[in-house]
């Protein structure tokens, strides 16, 4: 393999990788404080993809309004979906609840082909996304090297939300202990909306990237990443956001780089990440970062 | 016993003897329930171990260790929420009665008498708490009181040799709890039984152990008998400000 | 109701059945027939699900990769040589597969079996974790189990699939094992065995502070539910016909999920009624996903939107009424009397009415 082949596997691992980070972000986050996987997640991803497809095609904005436009949209339903679907069943059974998420996740595909249409259609790249740029022998595509300046610039913005703001605060406080949390006056829904917002958020703003670098949409698109990235979130120790971001990368980088070396093995690619959670489930189960938690008896 | 950077149980030495009553007492969060789960198996010490009958029990499954014949109670009762008072205390019997998968299912007739041996026994059991007319009601339904008897009785239809109590007084009203003292002799006659003890109620302490150990912060603080304990300063310091019904 | 009513009830019940099952297979168009018999496979899987789900308290996504197994199994081992051949045509199939045909009943316990092994293989360390991660670890193999089965090209042939496996899902077969199924889970629940199971689930801690080996019961749990499944994956191969990677995708798990969900998670009869119900109203609905003509849209065709009534009910379910169905309670004769339709007895002798399909 030559040098520019390697740095181009490179880059797209990075880019992969702070994808997958930024979706199992809102998986982490979410889990740390209610304890729930939330399968619907890779449909919100989804969701905000198409949001901003139709946002440029059928409202003709300009795109990064309609891009900024669909995140918002895409955070506010999050917000809806824990409303609804999740906040009801808060005392219930942890079996209870993940029934509901695995519901949710399945209505909101089937919804999105009822209203969409199960054609996988074409997202709409903006010129400044496709450029390809000449760094020396090596070709890229400019989004691949501006995928993972936004996430980190993103996740700057978001350690200091979490560490330095009140709310961010009282997402710590409520992920160590809700009971508690609530005892020191905490809103604990309104510090769950916001992290279902947050992560939504973060979610939308990786589908439209997700989108710009691979432009099919379709509405079965979220299952997959959805669930690699909680695999990912998994791997870098649920609830830990950290752990997330370690987890998307490695998740991201193993993915393309054991395909670039072992081509004969692209067919099993989905596999890995399934792999490297049973591993991980069987060796370290709190993962990378994560702590160990003991049940009180 | 450690979990990550904190130590809960750091100096405990105590041992029980054929057919006693010992109690094991302290101030909240001391480390007694820990040490309850470090001897049944739930938590595996991180240093020393835990001798049954001459028996290293440290590193073993707390399953083997209700075969050995240890038997506990939970501090929270923890009955089985979906099923009936009786089939709570028929599925302790399991263990004595070896029950497999294939013969139950088929229903041979060899299980047929081991199922009717297992709830005349169990039948007994709840009589002797007075739990005999709820057999087929449900768990939960019944009162808390009543609900740390069954507790006590499924616990001893595993034939324990030696019982562990997690604070079975709790709650109760003085009443309540000379019955419950009562109750205790009488199970240890009644089953040959040994017994350790957790509680906070000093009066059935004192009442029943013919021997006391007490834990602060996860060390031994003092042992001996309850008139020494009474006495004992260090122990006085570690409870004031909170429950002491005799100083 | 006393116990002799009971077994009459019962008894003329199963002939009732019986005889219903006869009619059917002569009666039925083909058609009518196939969804008949695709509810007595759903019994068989949904009730596999709840010995797993609602009486030991494991919480387990891996049913689809189950049932893939045992779909090839039981096809590769029932399907004569020539229609391998005509199958494999991308790419040869190993050749110690080649030739080898078994009559059905034979292929049947095999698949179980295979099927019984993986989750024996996959159980042995997967069982530990607790809910919500065993329910993703269990996801995660069956997606493994689909990915390598969509790439052995030479044993499963692929994305291709298997097409003309022979009909042997007859009404007679299906219902048969149905029956058996049902059967099997009431002996189970009702002994001393199933208290072991139900003692997991309703509390882990206490189950082995009162001598229950939990890894051990978890284990012959998850291994029973897995020859179950097989076995389900299998009849429902050989009812299709054709089998692919696709069919095993979790989609197909979900929908074993809602029926029990719906039927009440814990209840064998919840689970036979809600297999029926769903698997009716699924071909039922069916024209949800065509065009419609309410009076007030006209639509041309909506895909999707079956599955969308699906989900907002099992939603609906699990947010209102958890219980589902029937809760954690079985069928029984005194359902009726107490409902007011049979005449009641002046003196009501002790006892549980445990009338409940026993043949």
């Amino acid at each position: 393999m030559t040098i520019a082949l390697f740095l181009q596997h490179l880059t797209n691992a990075l880019s992969l990788g702070s994808l997958y980070a930024l979706i199992a972000i809102g998986y982490t986050m979410v889990y740390g404080i209610l304890r729930l996987i939330n399968f619907a997640h890779g449909d919100i991803f989804m969701l905000g993809a198409y949001l901003a497809f139709y946002l440029v095609t059928l409202a003709l904005l300009p795109w990064w309004v309609a891009f900024l436009v669909a995140i918002a949209l895409t955070a506010m339903l999050g917000i809806g979906l824990e409303r609804v679907a999740y906040r009801p069943l808060r005392d219930s059974p942890r079996i209870s609840i993940m029934i509901s998420a695995i519901g949710a996740s399945f209505l909101i595909e089937n919804l999105a082909t009822v209203l969409f249409g199960g054609r996988p259609k074409g997202f709409v790249v903006p010129d400044i996304f496709s450029q390809v740029l000449h760094l020396g022998s090596v070709s890229v595509v400019s989004i691949s090297v501006m995928i993972p300046i936004f996430t980190f610039a993103i996740l700057a913005l978001l350690l200091w939300i979490v560490h330095s703001t009140k709310v961010g605060m009282a997402m710590r406080a409520v992920s160590t202990d809700i009971d508690a949390a609530r005892l020191q006056a905490i809103d604990v829904n309104r510090v769950v909306s916001f992290t279902f917002g947050l992560g939504s958020l973060l979610a939308a703003f990786g589908g439209i990237l997700w989108s710009l670098k691979y432009p099919q949409l379709n509405p079965t698109m979220g299952i997959m990443p959805g669930l690699k990235c909680f695999i990912a979130a998994v791997l870098g120790g649920i609830g830990n956001i950290g752990g997330a971001v370690l987890g998307g990368f490695l998740l991201g980088f193993i993915e393309i780089m054991i395909i670039a070396f072992l081509p004969n093995l692209t067919g099993y690619r989905d596999a890995f990440a399934f792999v490297a959670l049973i591993l991980v489930l069987l060796l370290k189960p709190s993962g990378l970062l994560g702590k160990n938690q003991v049940e009180k008896v | 016993m450690r979990f990550g950077g904190l130590t809960a149980v750091s100096d405990l030495s105590l041992t029980v003897g054929d057919g006693e009553i010992v109690g094991l007492i302290g101030p909240n969060g001391a480390g007694k329930t820990t040490a309850f789960n470090m001897i049944t198996g739930v938590y595996k010490p991180t240093e020393g171990n835990v001798t049954y009958d001459g028996v290293d029990i440290s590193r073993l499954p707390p399953h083997k260790i209700t075969e050995l014949g240890l038997a506990r109670t939970f501090q929270n009762i923890r009955l089985f929420r979906e099923m009936t008072v009786i089939e709570n205390v028929l599925v302790a019997s399991n263990l004595r009665m070896g029950i497999h998968l294939i013969p139950s299912v088929l229903h041979l007739p060899s299980y047929g008498k081991k199922e009717r041996e297992a709830r005349a026994r169990a039948m007994e059991l709840l009589d002797s708490v007075g739990l005999a007319d709820h057999a087929n009601d449900s768990a939960t339904s019944l009162p808390y009181g009543k609900q740390r008897r069954l507790e006590i009785v499924r616990a001893l239809a595993t034939k324990p040799s030696l019982l562990l109590l997690d604070e079975p007084a709790a709650g109760m009203n003085p009443q309540e709890s000379q019955e419950l003292m009562r109750f205790i002799l009488s199970i240890r006659e009644r089953h040959s039984l040994s017994i350790l003890l957790i509680e906070h109620h000093m009066q059935v302490v004192m009442g029943v152990c013919s021997r006391m150990y007490v834990l602060e912060y996860g060390v031994t603080i003092a042992d001996g008998t309850p008139d020494e304990i009474r006495k004992n300063q260090r122990v006085i310091e570690a409870y004031l400000g909170v429950d002491n019904a005799e100083a | 109701m006393k116990k002799k009513t009971n077994l009459i009830l019962s008894a003329i019940a199963c002939l009732a059945l019986l005889a219903l099952v006869f009619v059917a297979d002569k009666a039925f168009g083909n058609f009518t027939l196939r969804i008949f018999n695709l509810c007595a496979i759903y019994i068989v899987l949904a009730i596999s699900m709840n010995l797993l789900n609602g009486f030991t308290g494991l919480f387990s996504l891996g049913h689809a990769g189950f049932m893939a197994i045992g779909a090839y199994v039981c096809a590769l081992l029932t399907m004569s040589p020539a229609q391998k051949a005509m199958n494999f045509f991308l790419s040869p199939i190993v050749p110690v597969l080649a030739n080898v045909q078994i009559p059905f009943v034979p292929a049947l316990l095999a698949a179980g079996l295979v099927a019984a092994a993986f989750a024996w293989l996959i159980g042995t360390p997967v069982l530990r974790l607790r809910d919500d991660y065993l329910a993703i670890a269990t996801l995660g193999f069956a997606e493994i189990i689909r990915v390598v089965i969509t790439n052995m090209q030479s044993v499963t042939n692929g994305a291709l699939g298997l097409k003309g496996l022979p009909k042997y899902s007859t009404t007679w077969v299906v219902w048969s094992v149905a029956a058996l199924s049902v059967i099997f889970m009431f002996a189970l629940t009702r002994s001393a065995y199933g208290r072991s199971l139900k003692a997991v689930r309703d509390n882990e801690i206490a189950a082995q502070a009162m001598g229950i080996d939990v890894a051990h019961v978890k284990i012959v749990s998850f291994v029973v539910s897995g020859f179950m499944a097989g076995v389900g994956g299998a009849l429902l191969g050989h009812l299709m016909t054709t089998i692919d990677p696709k069919m095993f995708v979790f989609g197909l798990t979900y929908n074993i999920i809602l029926i029990v969900v719906l039927g009440g998670n814990g209840s064998i009869t919840g689970s036979v009624i809600a297999s029926i119900a769903v698997t009716v109203l699924m071909e039922a609905l069916r024209f949800l996903d065509g065009p419609l003509n309410l009076v007030f849209v006209k639509t041309d065709g909506l895909p999707g939107l079956r599955m969308v009534v699906f989900s907002l009910l099992l939603m609906a379910v699990v947010i209102y009424r958890q219980k589902g169905l029937m809760g954690t309670k079985e069928f029984s004769w005194d359902m009726f009397s107490e409902a007011g339709l049979f005449p009641r007895r002046k003196n009501r002798p002790e006892g549980e009415g445990k009338g409940a399909g026993k043949c």
